[in-house]
């Protein structure tokens, strides 16, 4: 442990001594006050936090990837220049060498990663206290969307009920004989169907009816001063004229809580937010939506020209992706938030630091450096690979060629890391919560497994390597 | 610990091929080479540039891993890193590094043994004194200048106390004074109970401290054996008086030719050697305090080196060595033979000629046999022993 912790000391003072840390922080600095002067979002300060937040993050978590690559530098020079000809007469055995290295780079990160956190957090908040607010919305947003981590419950999606239904309704067209005549009946397939029109049904609503949602688990803080937001999603089957869908919530099961009653006019397929007081919950933590397709605004005097409650001037109101619509509340801080973005950032950093070093290990550094990069940028498009191995298609004269080229895509998505999946940087900037579950895998995955075969790997070919074997 | 019988280094066989990127033989660097070194012992590895040397040294260590044949260090095998912990090594260039000043490369190396904080930076203070670099021990090693670097390496070398120091070309690029010391440092690490392998090309570095030497020409082993065997030249007589007057010398050499029935060789004054000279000048220099950036005096050896256990049993240890060689088979002394001028002259030729070991002419080469022993061809390393003493001077003189 003394000498992993030697070398992994030794790793950092070059890297101070070679300047990486000073030219970082510059960077950094500039970054980070540069940016709130050019990104301003859309005029709001929740805006103009929220931009500044997704690309100095971005940025920094960019920075960090290439420098971590380019640290590898050190154990090239180490062979190149021969200092491993002394080190490895020392009594140290090689895996230590190798994981001091690595040590050494990510103790450089997380301290590099602390500053970049404490400076973008300190940032934010200036930004936040100093900025005028452009109404009281977008000061109430800042505080209860962006600066806050947020935990969302979905509504529930009566998944059993639908099929209950759809098999009475099957049983009872075959009782009423209409499958008669079909003599290849599937009865799966028609159950199917039917789920399906059922679900369709449910996630309609027809003008002037309603429909009731239930949340299960809202564990937030239920005090009155509280709020909770409730964030949704609607389409407008016919679209009315203006793109504007109206409707009526009645939030809160009026025989435990006392409910309250909001009206909406919202632009119809847009996500909108809105928030309601904490002890709409009830007290064993179900919170019940009641959402009316009506149009409460059709007499008020104030909107004029609003269609009327008649079921031929309003639209059908469908509720997509899940249940259209979700409540959020506050789990935990911003910091605490960001403090687990970071983590997550920093776990791809192990792995880029022992990816390096892999490299490092069997090739030049300009060569190694190229291979690291294309990893790299391989696992930040993970996404795209998976996609073109499901669009690889297997007719025509170049089969084998397909067939070849996608044994290499499977290979590549087996080995490579999947980073966009634990890019938080959009969940933070959401304000919702970064959950330590998330973080847990992250670490699981990523920091241990994933960066351990790298490691062992480098570890096995640096032990059966000669040092004193000429390397240009 | 080692018992008396247990060899600190054993080699049987010794071979390393350097194969190229396909895998094809590329040069044979070291063959068949047999050592055997005891506890005590300073031993060393002579040979002109490119003879095996440093490769021989790099596979004791671990750090090249032999073709053929078996490594015994400390009974162990090279890759082993508890053995390491007793061995100290300086490579043939300082291969230190550059952004760290003289302190904390040595803290750094003393932390690799495990060394607490305060023996640490006890010896690192005496080691810089002793290499006299403590002034400029702040001063970051990209900076020294050849010779400096050099001399912390040495002292890297020592951090731990070793048993076992292997140096390759310790006095590459010191001046004679650093050389006068490391030779002193050798003698008396040497006498202190420590064993000591190191490589040179330069005989005369060699000649004074080491008690057995082995010369390689081309990764052969050429011959072995004590230096003093080596070196002494029996059919000759030396006389040295005051500055005698011409008629005197003519009856000396009358009386000579009538006693001996011999002639007189060479009649001249003894001239007194460049490296004498120049440590009286410097020494003057360092006894005025004339300020220097560059090594001061050099200080006393450290007294952690070889204390302990390694104390009065050593001498003992070396009155008996003393008595009996400590090589199981006594070494033949060398035969007395007046230089054969055949192969002596093909060798000094091929040395002067600055033919590279792995020349393909070498190799068909007379005296080439794999099989030959040491023995054999001790006229053809007089040749050799001659031309690295010719080597040597060369170098003094252009320094
Ligand atoms: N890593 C290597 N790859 C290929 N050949 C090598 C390597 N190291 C040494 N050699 C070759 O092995 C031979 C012996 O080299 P070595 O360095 O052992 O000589 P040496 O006796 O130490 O010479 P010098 O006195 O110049 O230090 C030389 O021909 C050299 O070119
Ligand atoms: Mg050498």
């Amino acid at each position: 442990m003394t000498s992993i912790w030697a070398v992994a000391r030794h790793m950092i003072a070059e890297a101070i001594r070679m300047k990486i840390a000073l030219f970082f922080i510059c960077l950094l600095a500039l970054l980070i006050f540069g940016l709130p002067f050019v990104a301003r979002g859309d005029g709001t300060v929740s805006g103009a936090v929220q931009a500044f937040m997704t690309y100095a993050l971005t940025a920094v978590s960019f920075l960090l990837a290439l420098l971590t690559l380019f640290m590898s530098r050190s154990l090239s020079d180490e062979l190149v220049n021969r200092q491993i000809l002394i080190l490895m007469a020392k009594p140290l055995p090689r895996w230590q060498f190798m994981f001091g290295k690595w040590l050494g780079i990510v103790v450089f990160d997380v301290v590099l990663l602390v500053i970049a956190g404490a400076g973008i957090c300190g940032m934010v908040r200036y930004i936040a206290a100093s900025e005028p607010a452009r109404d009281e919305l977008d000061r109430q947003k800042l505080d209860g969307e962006v600066l806050t981590a947020r935990h969302r419950v979905e509504a529930e999606v009566p998944g059993d009920m639908f099929k209950r239904v759809a098999e009475t309704e099957f049983e009872r067209r075959r009782e009423e004989g209409l499958y008669a005549d079909i003599t290849d009946l599937n009865p799966d397939r028609v159950k199917e169907d039917l789920r399906r029109q059922v679900e369709a049904d449910w996630r309609s609503i027809v003008p002037l009816t309603y429909r009731v949602l239930q949340f299960d688990n809202v564990l937030c803080d239920r005090r009155a001063d509280r709020t909770i937001q409730i964030r949704y999603k609607a389409v407008a089957t016919r679209s009315p004229p203006d793109e504007i869908i109206r409707s009526r919530w009645v939030i809160g099961d009026p025989e435990k809580v006392a409910p309250v009653v909001v009206l909406r006019r919202d632009v119809h397929d847009r996500f909108h937010t809105f928030s309601v007081r904490a002890d709409a919950v009830a007290e064993d933590r179900t919170l019940t939506i009641r959402l009316d397709n009506v149009n409460p605004y059709a007499d008020d005097p104030a909107y004029p020209r609003e269609p009327p409650n008649t079921v031929y001037s309003l639209p059908v109101i469908r509720l997509d992706e899940k249940a259209g619509v979700e409540v959020l509340f506050a789990v935990g801080t911003f910091e605490g938030n960001v403090v687990r973005v970071l983590a997550l950032i920093l776990f791809k950093l192990m792995f880029l630091a022992a990816l390096g070093l892999l490299a490092t290990s069997v090739f030049s550094f300009p060569v190694a450096c190229m291979v690291s990069l294309t990893v790299y940028v391989l696992a930040g498009a993970r996404g795209f690979i998976a996609e073109a191995l499901l669009y690889l298609g297997d007719e025509g004269a170049v089969q084998v060629f397909q067939i070849v080229f996608g044994l290499v895509l499977r290979v590549v998505l087996f080995v490579i890391p999947d980073f966009p999946r634990y890019d938080a940087v959009d969940v933070l900037v959401d304000g919702r919560n970064v959950t330590l579950l998330w973080v847990l895998q992250g670490f699981g995955r990523l920091a241990v497994i994933q960066t351990g075969v790298l490691l062992l790997l480098a570890c096995l070919l640096f032990h059966r390597r000669e040092v004193s074997e000429v390397s240009i | 610990m080692t018992g008396k019988n247990i060899p600190v280094l054993q080699t049987v066989g010794l071979t390393k091929v350097f194969k190229d990127f396909w895998r094809r033989d590329k040069v044979e660097a070291v063959k068949n080479l047999n050592l055997e070194i005891y506890r005590g012992e300073v031993f060393g590895l002579l040979g002109p540039n490119g003879s095996g040397k440093s490769t021989a040294i790099k596979m004791l260590l671990g750090l090249l891993y032999p073709t053929r044949g078996q490594i015994a260090v400390f009974g162990r095998a090279p890759t082993d890193v508890a053995i390491k912990a007793r061995i100290g090594f300086l490579p043939e260039e300082s291969y230190l590094y550059r952004f760290l000043n003289a302190r904390e490369t040595l803290d750094y190396y003393g932390r690799l043994f495990h060394l607490p904080a305060r023996v640490r930076r006890e010896r690192i203070e005496k080691l810089l004194d002793m290499v006299g670099l403590r002034h400029e021990a702040r001063r970051r090693l990209g900076e020294y200048s050849k010779g400096m670097a050099r001399r912390i390496g040495l002292a890297q070398a020592l951090i731990n106390d070793p048993d076992f120091l292997i140096l390759d070309e310790p006095t590459a690029g010191m001046d004679p004074i650093g050389t006068r010391q490391i030779k002193d440092l050798i003698r008396q690490l040497g006498d202190r109970g420590k064993t000591i392998l190191l490589s040179s090309h330069l005989l005369a570095d060699v000649e004074d401290v080491c008690d057995r030497v082995v010369i390689l020409y081309g990764g052969h082993q050429r011959a072995a054996g004590r230096v003093r065997e080596l070196l002494s030249q029996e059919d000759r007589t030396q006389i040295i008086t005051q500055k005698l007057g011409p008629q005197t010398i003519e009856r000396i050499r009358d009386l000579i030719r009538r006693d001996e029935a011999k002639d007189v060789l060479d009649v001249s004054s003894p001239a007194q050697k460049l490296e004498t000279i120049f440590l009286q000048i410097v020494e003057e220099a360092q006894a005025a305090n004339i300020a220097t950036s560059g090594a001061r005096a050099a200080g006393a050896t450290p007294d952690f080196l070889g204390t302990g256990d390694a104390g009065e049993d050593v001498v003992t240890e070396l009155i008996e060595a003393a008595q009996t060689p400590p090589t199981p088979e006594p070494e033949e002394p060398a035969p007395v033979v007046p230089a054969k001028a055949a192969p002596a002259d093909d060798v000094i030729e091929e040395l002067v000629a600055e033919a590279a070991p792995t020349d393909p002419a070498l190799t068909g080469s007379p005296d080439e046999e794999p099989d030959a022993t040491p023995r054999k061809q001790v006229g053809a390393d007089r040749g050799v022993i001659d031309s690295l003493l010719t080597d040597d001077k060369e170098t003094n003189s252009s320094d």
